[in-house]
């Protein structure tokens, strides 16, 4: 039988990816025993799991390091290349969105006019987004702590990430406009989608049946 | 120039035996090609940017590398050579009776993106049957990408065969609008199969029929084709019918090519050149990130060079064809010089005329130009991979073997 690789974000998703897969009935088994391991063997089922930074994912994938993936939506829109978006796990859901400094909340778009200076760790996300809308934006590409720019006259107006909105309250940012909303995605290469399309559809189905109806929300608004 | 930007971004060198494995690639594609009866075209590697636009979609125009000459016309490094040969049949050959058969060897330009590990410049073999309008045609060429793969040894590997007529047909008969039509075709290309079930969601469509476009476009051959061919039937209107039996007309006849192993039913495939018209293919190898080529049919292509003809082809990319040489153990072994000769200090002659026996009788000689210890030369030898010496002394010729050298 063909072993299919899955690779799994580091983070905030790996929980949720690890009970979607159990649930699906890979038999995972509890994090002590595979401890600092990056890679979990499962010989009786022929699926070996990597846990790579969640960034990663996409490449691992496109490149067929990885039969399949699990990675935020936020991420794959970042992520260029060719890979099947197969299922929305409807997990880790949160937002993509455009803050500002309270006091530039009603005239930013103005500014815009004038080249707006935008900081983002989704660079290639925001500079579509700010296409489509028709403003002039200065891209400035940050690896986090995107919140701080604004303060610090690094750009006028930050793209990040919120779940709650309390990063964005304390630094006294206004969310001004949804990009898109996200959740975490099951993806494959789309090669192995189609040469080991007998493994890989049944566990897609088994995922769906545990995920449909459980959990909505998290529809796509952006068109990336 | 700063040492490490000697070459631009994604372009490389060939050295020896990279070179080599190129040339045995061309030489053993073009034996294939020759024996089915294809002829080959060579065209210029670049053109007028506005030719090439005739062809290939927006995203292979902006990857594209774009020039001016000298009266500054905008030319374009060719991103893929289908188009040129459309340019070439309806132009050059439009006085001669077709059908044509033609196939290149050629290098192509794309400018990748950054860390995909893909290279801008990269060769690719093809093959096109031009003014054939039949299925019959569709057969051939995918008999042939396989009779490529075959003659390179290359036996793990699987032909993925779609009908993107056949995909227009049953969204037409669905009463989709264009613009749904067009979103779902998009959904497809981009692969997001999120985004096509929410847009079949919004479509205002039955469950039931939503169920069904889903199964077609997402289930990637499950099932024996004709048991899949069979159920479709009963569901699709007679336009969707027809190209259907056309599908079921090519597999008869790959099965006659003796080929029908390799193939399996696929519609869900939808290639990202916008010309293709009819059935599309696509060949994946294990342990291969992508497809290691594919073609299809493209009966409008011809039309943009004023001269409307039937066409299908196929690409089979030089880099993936040796990825997958190399991992199913097809290669044939690096070749080195036979026999490194040594002269008598002073007196080539006798060592020259070993040298053009041997040569004559196809061996790979190479003279030893350096006056140095035998000891140097046998160093030179093992590092070159070359098995025997011949040192020449009076009349005496000594043979010595070379040690290996790991």
């Amino acid at each position: 039988m063909d072993v299919v690789n899955i690779a799994l974000p580091k983070g905030r998703l790996l929980e949720p990816s690890l009970a979607v897969l159990r649930s699906a009935g890979v038999p995972i088994p509890p994090a002590e025993e595979w401890g600092r391991s990056a890679v979990i063997d499962l010989e009786d089922a022929a699926i070996r799991l990597f846990i790579i930074r969640d960034d990663d994912v996409p490449t691992y994938v496109i490149q067929g390091a990885a039969d399949l993936g699990v990675v935020g939506k936020d991420v794959l829109m970042e992520a260029e290349g060719d890979l099947f978006e197969l299922f929305d796990l409807k997990e880790g859901f949160c937002r993509l969105v455009v803050a500002v400094p309270a006091h530039l909340q009603e005239d930013y778009k103005k500014r815009g006019s004038n080249h707006l200076r935008v900081v983002t760790k989704y660079p290639r996300t925001a500079a579509q987004y700010f296409r489509r809308v028709g403003v002039l934006a200065e891209i400035i590409t940050v690896q986090g702590s995107t919140e701080l720019a604004p303060k610090v006259g690094l750009a006028d107006v930050v793209v990040d990430l919120v779940s709650t909105g309390r990063t964005l309250r304390e630094n006294q940012l206004v969310e001004v406009e949804e990009i898109a909303r996200c959740t975490a995605r099951l993806v494959a290469n789309p090669v192995s989608y189609r040469l080991k399309s007998d493994r890989i559809w049944p566990l897609v189905e088994k995922i769906r049946e545990q995920v449909d109806g459980k959990n909505p929300g998290g529809e796509e608004k952006c068109g990336s | 120039m700063a040492r490490g930007e000697l070459l631009p971004d994604g372009v490389r060198d060939y050295l020896a035996e990279d070179a080599e494995r190129h040339r045995y690639l061309e030489r053993e594609l073009s034996t294939v090609f020759k024996r089915w009866g294809y002829a080959e075209v060579i065209t210029p590697c670049f053109e007028f940017y506005e030719h090439l636009q005739a062809g290939v979609g927006r995203r292979v125009l902006e990857n594209a590398y774009k020039f001016c000459d000298n009266r500054g016309r905008i030319l374009a490094l060719r991103p893929e050579m289908t188009t040129p040969i459309a340019r070439v049949t309806a132009t050059s050959l439009a006085g001669g009776q077709g059908p044509w058969r033609l196939f290149y060897l050629a290098n192509v330009f794309q400018v990748q993106k950054e860390g995909s590990g893909h290279l801008h410049e990269f060769y690719q073999a093809g093959g096109e049957i031009l003014g054939v309008p039949s299925i019959g045609a569709d057969a051939e060429i995918i008999a042939l990408a396989v009779a490529c793969l075959d003659q390179l040894g290359i036996s793990q590997y699987k032909v993925g065969i779609g009908q993107v007529a056949f995909l227009r047909s049953i969204l037409a008969d669905a009463q989709l609008s264009q613009e749904e039509g067009e979103a779902i075709m998009h959904c497809l290309q981009e692969r997001n199969l999120v985004r096509l079930e929410r847009t079949l969601r919004a479509t205002g469509l039955s469950g039931e029929e939503q169920n069904f476009l889903w199964e077609v476009l997402t289930k990637h051959g499950n099932g024996s084709f004709e048991a899949v061919l069979s159920n479709l039937l009963n569901q699709v209107g007679e336009k969707a019918q027809e190209e259907l039996l056309q599908v079921e007309k090519l597999f008869r006849a790959l099965a006659a090519y003796g080929v029908e192993d390799k193939i399996y039913l696929d519609l869900g495939i939808v290639r990202n050149l916008d010309y293709y018209t009819g059935v599309i293919f696509e060949i994946y190898g294990p342990g291969l990130g992508h497809p290691v080529g594919g073609g299809g049919r493209y009966d409008r292509l011809l039309a943009n060079f004023g001269r409307p003809l039937p066409a299908t082809g196929f690409a089979l990319g030089f880099p993936e064809l040796l990825d997958l040489c190399v991992s199913q153990g097809t290669l044939p072994p690096a070749t080195a010089t036979d026999y490194l000769v040594i002269p008598e200090p002073d007196n080539y002659t006798a060592a020259l005329i070993k040298a053009r026996e041997l040569r004559r009788e196809g061996y790979r000689v190479e003279i030893e130009l350096r006056p140095v210890a035998l000891d140097q030369s046998l160093e030179y030898a093992a590092q070159r991979g070359i098995r025997e010496v011949i040192l020449l002394t009076g009349d005496e010729i000594e043979i010595i073997p070379v040690k290996k050298n790991d």
